[in-house]
């Protein structure tokens, strides 16, 4: 790291009004291109970057492989799309209180415990899965109801409700394949 | 049980909410589609990391996991628009990575050399700029001899502007200034330039050349950047204009014909 840069990560640290404002100015640089998808959520946002930029300088997880700049840019703009997809994931908690026995939450845990290769293999599985059955899931995602679906689409309900549990089947069969079970 | 989805969007009504949840805690065969709707969700829901799609955008992803993440991006729409905010954030840091390097004294040079420029007093470029065509296409047309832009034509183009809320409209006038060289004429309509404006031209690759600041006039509306189409890349080149705070920016395209 070059002694520049840890000098100003020591400065930014202990608050000093100029080392603060270089670092934030180049976190809402790097930030500025998500500020109209992010909208109303903007300011929390860089509030998000700014906790985590101190969270990593404190403990040291900057090794200067690459300048400080570019290694904020990077922890801004990861922090930024993480913010995006945050708006749109369906939510399970208040399932998990219903599912008493906590199979789910223990199953998730595994889940998560393989978080790199469950992901490598579902992206794996998303990529031979019909078009179709992409748009269904992705209508989901968005929070439509499955009578907006149905207009939507101009489909019934209930073949509505059909066609999304047939590609949750075919994804899971498909996973199974590829897992080589 | 066909239902499951539904109740984890949050979009059923609150009668069918709880018959489900009363269903589901006695009905253990039913927990199991909990389950395995929730690994449906896993795998649709699945996206590449903010790292991997950072690198993506920067050329610098390993090309073993290359072909996986492009494949989902080009089928993917909300990661392709991910991966377009994260080459506009690149760009700002290599733009800003420039200037501070013309700060420090050192002779800029964008990925296209821009050529040495002769200055044009405006009037004597004004005078010019009436005599014949210009070799710059507007991107939305075709690119034909009829839509060659002339001199006195002023096309208003759709120009982006991000301004803390408001949205703004400007138009872009591109004036053939003798053999070489075009003028630029950025009107913003409404809103203000500050003092100091940056323009940047990014090609189709993602590669920033900021506009030396001697070839940038400017006025409180109005920009006028004198641009060597011959020194730049064919394709697509996006204009953009930053106040200093680099939060105000207009933005607009036009195309260089080979």
């Amino acid at each position: 790291m070059r002694a520049e840069e840890a000098k100003l990560i020591t400065r930014f640290l202990a608050g000093e009004v100029e080392a603060v404002s270089m670092v934030d100015g180049w976190i809402r640089q790097a930030a500025s291109p998500f500020r109209r998808r992010l909208a109303d959520h903007w300011d929390d946002a860089l509030q998000d970057v700014r906790l985590e930029a101190t969270r990593l300088l404190q403990g040291q997880r900057f090794r200067g492989e690459s300048s400080l700049k570019t290694y904020l840019w990077r922890v801004t703009s990861n922090a930024c799309v993480d913010r995006v997809r945050g708006q749109r994931k369906l939510q399970w908690d208040d399932i998990e209180a219903v599912d008493q026995r906590g199979e789910g939450a223990r199953a998730r845990a595994a889940e998560q415990g393989l978080a790199g290769e469950a992901r490598d293999l579902a992206l794996r599985v998303l990529a031979e899965m019909s078009e179709e059955c992409r748009r269904l899931w992705r209508m989901l995602f968005e929070g439509l109801s499955y009578q907006q679906m149905s207009q939507a689409l101009g489909v019934a309900e209930g073949a509505l409700r059909v066609r999304v549990l047939r590609c949750r089947r075919k994804a899971l069969a498909l996973r199974q394949e590829l897992q080589g079970h | 049980m066909e239902l499951l989805p539904w109740r984890a969007n949050g979009s059923l009504s609150e009668g069918e909410r709880q018959d489900l949840d009363e269903h589901l805690s006695r009905c253990p065969a039913c927990r199991e589609e909990l389950e395995q709707t929730r690994l449906a969700a896993q795998i649709y829901g699945a996206h590449p990391t903010a790292d991997e799609l950072y690198d993506l955008a920067g050329e610098a992803l390993a090309p073993s996991k290359k072909e996986l993440i492009e494949r989902h991006v080009a089928a993917c729409s909300t990661c392709a628009e991910e991966v377009a905010m994260i080459r506009d954030s690149q760009a700002l840091l290599a733009g800003d990575d420039e200037r501070e390097r013309r700060r420090a004294g050192s002779v800029v040079q964008g990925p296209w050399a821009l050529k040495s420029w002769v200055p044009v007093a405006m009037a004597a470029a004004v005078a010019l700029a009436v005599l014949g065509p210009v070799w710059i296409w507007m991107a939305s047309r075709s690119g034909s001899e009829e839509t060659a832009l002339t001199a006195s034509k002023t096309l208003d183009l759709p120009i982006e502007i991000v301004r803390g809320t408001e949205p703004g409209t400007a138009s872009l006038q591109a004036v053939r200034q003798g053999d070489e060289t075009v003028a630029l004429h950025l009107h913003a309509n409404g809103w203000a330039l500050e003092p100091g404006v940056t323009v940047e031209l990014r090609d189709e690759a993602g590669r920033v050349t900021i506009v030396p600041a001697e070839r940038v006039e400017q006025s409180a509306d109005a920009v006028r950047v004198l641009i060597e189409p011959g020194a730049l890349p064919a394709g697509i080149i996006t204009v953009t204009v930053l106040n200093a705070d680099r939060e105000t920016r207009g933005e607009t395209r036009f195309r260089v014909e080979p």
